[in-house]
């Protein structure tokens, strides 16, 4: 009897504990649209986890369609976003329902986007697909068919962004030590690490940087706890800024930044992290390294509306707008920094700087 | 009075009867309370209907792509059920699939030298062992030491969801990294005969339709399982340990024995369910793989009401309503959280509905025997007996 009585419990538990995953959000279309719009033009963003309202990658991608909208690209009602389950099970469905209903672009928002659009992209030969942060263009290398034409991965410099926050935190700390927190170890987050490494040895050339990196798979970037405690160790060897690429494990650096003294700083990583900060810890963040994935969702509507998709790997760096730094914090990152910054922007975008991708 | 009456025809026949009909009134109950708040968000219900059945029988496609949503959820509904009919509850059929995930993909990637058939046969059943490996553990530890299983399965999921991440990382990773892309982390692609046949072709549907054999092999697996429970040794002790254990013991069934056995038929099932996605969908076994299918398992075991061939009309239907979530998206203006309070609605009231149903089944059983003095005390006690 106990044990029945028990285990309905647990059933319960079990229910509510599946309830609670899937997790919800309203989607709130905007509202706006030009007199102007190409009504033949339709336009679908399949959004990864997390949906509209995740303050991330979703709402930016997002955010660049409705810019789309806006400048009377397209109509309104022919932008059409798609939310996944709570698993993402359902991502390559909605690519194909958005290609079965005859699509000129559908982006898929997220790199595990990739290996289902590749293959129905190849079954769809005159409608465009985009794969933010994608490797669908990557073929025999990754194990996927020859990339169809029609298919465009977009990717961003993030070294070069990464340069910038770097420069900003050697320039704002006028220290001999600063620190970054990496999340999975490997090429995507060496190319921040690079960049961040060489933009504070442009400004100062004998500045020490301790790399720290919480794990070598994907669970790497949802791990605050480690994210606190790696950061509480370089923050105690002297660092006085630390910038994560870390995805959700950055919670740990701002946690750990919250109660250091005012001269001491966190830098924010893809949206400007300041803006979903708590009051304790906003005046801690220095900038954040912006991955603009609006211009890039803009531009691939731009270029669908031309007739001039192009598909194949497609980089957006400091010249395409695609990468950029936040300066929502002016009491930390004063005006004068921002001069020098936008000047080191310059040399880049003209080639004088040239950022490297490997640490 | 025709309830007399019913009492001839076999029970399980009257019980599979009793459950359809819960079922139907059930989604009746749903789709009309799904209806009003539709109509809240000033949308018509018959759009959104239509749109979900659209998405799931409007072509042979659509109707494939349901069945292998569908496919997965057979298999680890089954693996709750065998448990739940021990009086068991095995939540961990979600880390227990997991584990058979990882385990057919060694046998996928290491067997390749058996001929064709003989490598998909290996490859199924290490994702079995696998399965069954893991969910010995929660059984020894219930019958060495009584410890629950709810408890058990449950951490047992967490420790599974790293030991896979672990293997990927290792063992079973690719050893062909792809220069200069950054992809997610897997295993190598399995050769040809490691993977299951599909079956789009011969139905005629597109090659992106993912529909396999795991499909016919899941509705023989619950023929299996409904023989089993239903008219062999096993599935009488099951009953007698899952609705009194004290009983059982006392008329010479080895409790322990049976629920390690069922926990190792649920294991095994458990082990099948993830290879849909590693042997039909993606031929590899990638690190962003579909979870939360395990968990899903237990509501479609609920809707089916634990009846093997419930649980095939239960996955298929709960199928259709994941289609829905795109169809909503897609055709109307609707937002696809209504497909999810449809399903929490649909649980709620088969519930509240099967219930109904036993206790009629029971006081019409009674009424036969001629008790019907009994009912007034002890109705509801009676009616959980019979079930």
């Amino acid at each position: 009897m106990h044990s029945r009585w028990l285990s309905r419990v647990a059933v319960l538990g079990v229910f509510s504990m599946v309830a609670a995953a899937c997790g919800s959000n309203t989607s709130t279309p905007a509202s706006g649209g030009g007199g102007t719009c190409d009504p033949s033009v339709k336009v679908g963003l399949a959004l990864d986890v997390g949906g509209i309202g995740d303050k991330s990658f979703n709402d930016a991608a997002n955010r660049g369609a409705q810019k789309a909208v806006t400048d009377g690209l397209i109509c309104k009602d022919s932008l059409k976003l798609i939310e996944p389950n709570a698993t993402g099970s359902n991502r390559d469905d909605n690519v194909q329902a958005l290609a079965d209903q005859g699509y000129n672009l559908a982006v898929g928002v997220g790199f595990s986007f990739s290996p289902g659009i590749s293959d129905i992209a190849a079954q769809y030969p005159t409608q465009n697909f985009a794969v933010i942060d994608g490797y669908a263009t990557c073929g025999k290398a990754c194990g996927l068919p020859n990339p169809p034409p029609n298919v465009a991965d977009l990717t961003f410099k993030e070294q070069e962004g990464s340069f910038l926050v770097g420069a900003a935190a050697a320039i704002k700390c006028q220290c001999d030590t600063i620190g970054f927190l990496g999340g999975e170890t490997g090429p995507l987050i060496g190319k921040f690490e690079a960049g961040y490494e060489a933009g504070a040895k442009y400004i100062n050339p004998s500045i020490k940087i301790l790399v720290q990196y919480i794990g070598d798979d994907v669970t790497a970037f949802n791990d605050p706890t480690k994210g606190q405690a790696l950061s509480q160790q370089m923050f105690d060897d002297g660092a006085k800024v630390i910038y994560h690429a870390s995805g959700a494990s950055g919670a740990g650096l701002f946690t750990a930044v919250a109660d250091k003294a005012p001269d001491v700083y966190a830098i924010g990583v893809d949206s400007d992290q300041y803006l979903t900060a708590s009051a304790d810890q906003q005046p801690h963040i220095l900038t954040s390294m912006l991955k603009r994935v609006d211009t890039a969702v803009y531009n691939a509507i731009k270029d669908t509306v031309a007739g001039t998709f192009k598909g194949g790997a497609q980089v957006f760096g400091l010249a395409e707008n695609g990468v950029d730094f936040a300066t929502s914090n002016p009491d930390a990152l004063t005006q004068d920094i921002v001069d020098q910054l936008n000047a080191l922007k310059q040399k880049i975008i003209s080639g004088d700087i040239v950022v490297s991708d490997k640490p | 009075m025709p309830e007399t009456r019913a009492g001839k025809r076999p029970q399980w026949l009257e019980d599979l009867g009793a459950q359809a009909a819960a079922l139907l009134v059930a989604l009746a109950i749903a789709l009309g309370a799904g209806a009003v708040i539709i109509v809240g968000y000033g949308v018509s219900p018959l759009v959104v209907y239509r749109a979900v059945l659209h998405f799931s029988f409007g072509s042979p496609d659509d109707f494939g792509r349901m069945l292998v949503i569908a496919t997965p959820l057979i298999f680890s509904a089954l693996a709750v059920a065998v448990c739940f009919k021990g009086g068991m509850f095995n939540i961990g059929v979600e880390g227990q699939f997991l584990v058979g995930m990882a385990t057919a993909s060694v046998a996928a990637l290491h067997f390749g030298f058996l001929p064709a058939p003989l490598h998909l046969a290996s490859v199924l059943l290490f994702g079995m062992l696998g399965g069954m490996a893991w969910a010995a553990i929660p059984a020894i530890l219930k019958v060495k030491t009584g410890a629950h299983e709810v408890v058990t399965t449950i951490m047992l999921n967490g420790v599974a969801v790293s030991l896979v991440a672990w293997a990927l990382n290792g063992p079973i990773k690719y050893t062909h990294a792809p220069p200069g892309f950054s992809i997610d982390l897997r295993t190598d692609y399995f050769p040809q005969s490691a993977l299951v046949p599909l079956l789009n072709k011969p139905l005629g549907m597109n090659p992106s339709v993912h529909v396999s054999m795991l499909l016919p092999l899941g509705i023989v697996a619950a023929a299996i399982v409904w023989f089993l429970l239903q008219r062999m040794r096993l599935g009488y002790e099951a009953r007698a340990v899952g609705s009194s254990a004290g009983s059982a013991q006392a008329g010479g069934i080895s409790i322990g024995a049976v629920q390690l056995k069922l926990f190792l038929i649920s294991g095994a099932l458990a082990g099948l369910v993830g290879m849909q996605q590693i042997l039909a969908d993606r031929n590899y076994f990638p690190q962003n793989y579909v979870a939360q299918l395990g968990f899903t398992g237990i509501a479609v075991a609920f809707l089916g009401q634990n009846n093997p061939f419930g649980i095939v009309a239960a996955a298929i239907l709960w199928a259709v309503l994941s289609r829905g979530e795109d169809a909503i998206q897609i055709q109307t203006n609707a937002p696809r959280e209504i497909i999810i309070i449809l399903q929490g609605i649909l649980i709620l009231s088969v519930v509240v509905s099967y219930q109904v149903a036993k206790r009629r089944i029971a006081r019409a059983r009674l009424r036969a025997a001629g008790a019907e003095g009994l009912l007034e005390d002890s109705g509801a006690d009676v009616a959980e007996e019979v079930a």
